[in-house]
């Protein structure tokens, strides 16, 4: 198991930007009224965040850090380095870690990554930014976590339509020799990997003709191959067996007593799995924030976006210790605990 | 929770369907079979078994139970 701490490491702040144009799940059509009251219950989304054409998960973020930045009082000339983690970049070539280094405004000094990670992408990317920002002594870096996952869902697809939404993030890390260690549990199992695939979207299966074919995989579900395809009950097994195990794991490993930590912000996948997380880790629905109801699933954005939106509500989260737990594509999980200590939770944007 | 009786069962699972369709659930039913199953139907039957029998169903084991009986007789061996 890949559990490590790392010293030296603290999140000053953290913000996010939404897509304006709000979807209401209400108004999905092919569904009958009961189906649909059912599947909003369950999955307890309500609205979704859909970005517009070519509205992409770079421009979100870079939306989001420019906010952060001014609310920090940030100097853009001492960000070190950047993060930028998303599946749905720009171009598959180049990477948009660089561009963004550029539209941001960042200095050419400043080194800058790209991580494809999903669901787990938060952690993921934290515990790399915090390790490099640690290992190498640099003093401000930016971690940017996003997707427009909309863009790769079927409009045809009743099972996942109702769930993605978009959203961009911006996280502010700084080297501080006080700062309390993160502690982190990363894993994989990449045997799962066709459990949530796009078969159509690299130089494995390259698109041809066949990719804009659409099939139908279930009544009420067709996908090209250029959709995001999903297995659903391999998923759902997946997590409802392997989360909190992990959480436990981790927690088990660096000896951290469950009582002491405030909040468990766990991805966003909807509100079943969620809950059922929650109550197998024991862990009441008042440290369970939850961000689905306005924002659905938002891929590698849950996490930051629930500690944003959930600040509004209840300001005790930014001065709090949580875990914090993603887990999803790949398949992957990543689990953390962190201590915030008085951190900046910039106001949602809307763009 | 331990795993209840068969009767239990079906009213468990008969209850997580719609009313018009819980009149026609017994120990024969194959509940992939009724107008009502879906993805999230399947969530939803998951969610509940594993909270009340601590079983995780998989894909393997609504293929192989064609009857709510057989389903049962697989979470009883899972469970045991």
């Amino acid at each position: 198991m890949a559990y490590f701490s790392i010293s030296n490491i603290q999140i000053n702040g953290i913000a996010a930007a939404v897509p304006k144009n709000s979807v209401s799940n209400f108004s999905l059509e092919d569904f009958e009224k009961d189906e649909l009251n059912k599947l909003i219950d369950t999955i307890g989304i309500e609205n979704r965040r859909v970005s517009v054409h070519n509205q992409c998960a770079s421009d979100l973020c870079i939306e989001a850090a420019n906010k952060l930045i001014i609310d920090l009082g940030w100097n853009k000339n001492e960000i070190d380095c950047l993060f930028f983690v998303t599946q749905t970049p720009d171009f598959h070539l180049p990477g948009t870690a660089l561009n963004i280094q550029h539209r941001l405004g960042l200095s050419k000094s400043c080194a800058a990554f790209d991580i494809n990670q999903g669901c787990a992408g938060y952690v993921y990317g934290l515990s790399l930014i915090a390790s490099f920002m640690s290992s190498s002594g640099l003093k401000k870096g930016l971690l940017l976590v996003g997707d427009t996952i909309t863009k790769l869902v079927s409009p045809l697809d009743k099972s996942l339509l109702p769930v993605f939404s978009d959203c961009g993030t911006a996280t502010a890390i700084s080297f501080n020799s006080e700062a309390s260690k993160m502690y982190f549990n990363i894993t994989s199992e990449g045997e799962s990997f066709e459990s949530i695939i796009v078969p159509d979207s690299g130089f494995k299966n390259q698109v041809s003709e066949e990719s804009f074919n659409y099939c139908e995989i279930a009544p009420g579900i067709q996908r090209q191959g250029i959709h995001l395809a999903m297995k659903g009950l391999e998923v759902l097994n997946f997590s409802l067996k392997k989360v909190a195990p992990h959480i436990d794991g981790l927690l088990q490993n660096f000896e951290l007593n469950k009582n002491s930590l405030d909040y468990f912000v766990l991805h966003q996948a909807n509100k079943l799995i969620l809950e059922s997380i929650g109550a197998k880790l024991n862990v009441p629905l008042n440290k369970l924030p939850s961000s689905l109801k306005e924002f659905g699933n938002t891929s590698c954005a849950t996490i930051p976006l629930t500690i944003v939106t959930y600040a509004k509500i209840n300001s005790n989260i930014i001065d709090s210790k949580l875990v914090l737990s993603g887990f999803g594509v790949g398949l992957s999980l990543g689990s953390a605990v962190v201590e915030f200590n008085n951190i900046i939770c910039s106001d949602l944007i809307e763009i | 929770m331990p795993l209840s009786d068969l009767e239990s069962f079906i009213d468990l699972i008969s209850g997580l369907f719609k009313k018009n369709e819980q009149n026609q659930i017994d120990e024969n039913t194959d509940i992939k079979q009724l107008k009502e199953w879906s993805s999230l139907q399947t969530m939803i039957v998951v969610n509940e078994i594993d909270r009340k029998y601590n079983v995780i169903l998989d894909v393997e084991d609504f293929k192989n139970a064609e009857s709510l009986k057989q389903l049962f007789n697989i979470i009883q061996s899972k469970g045991s």
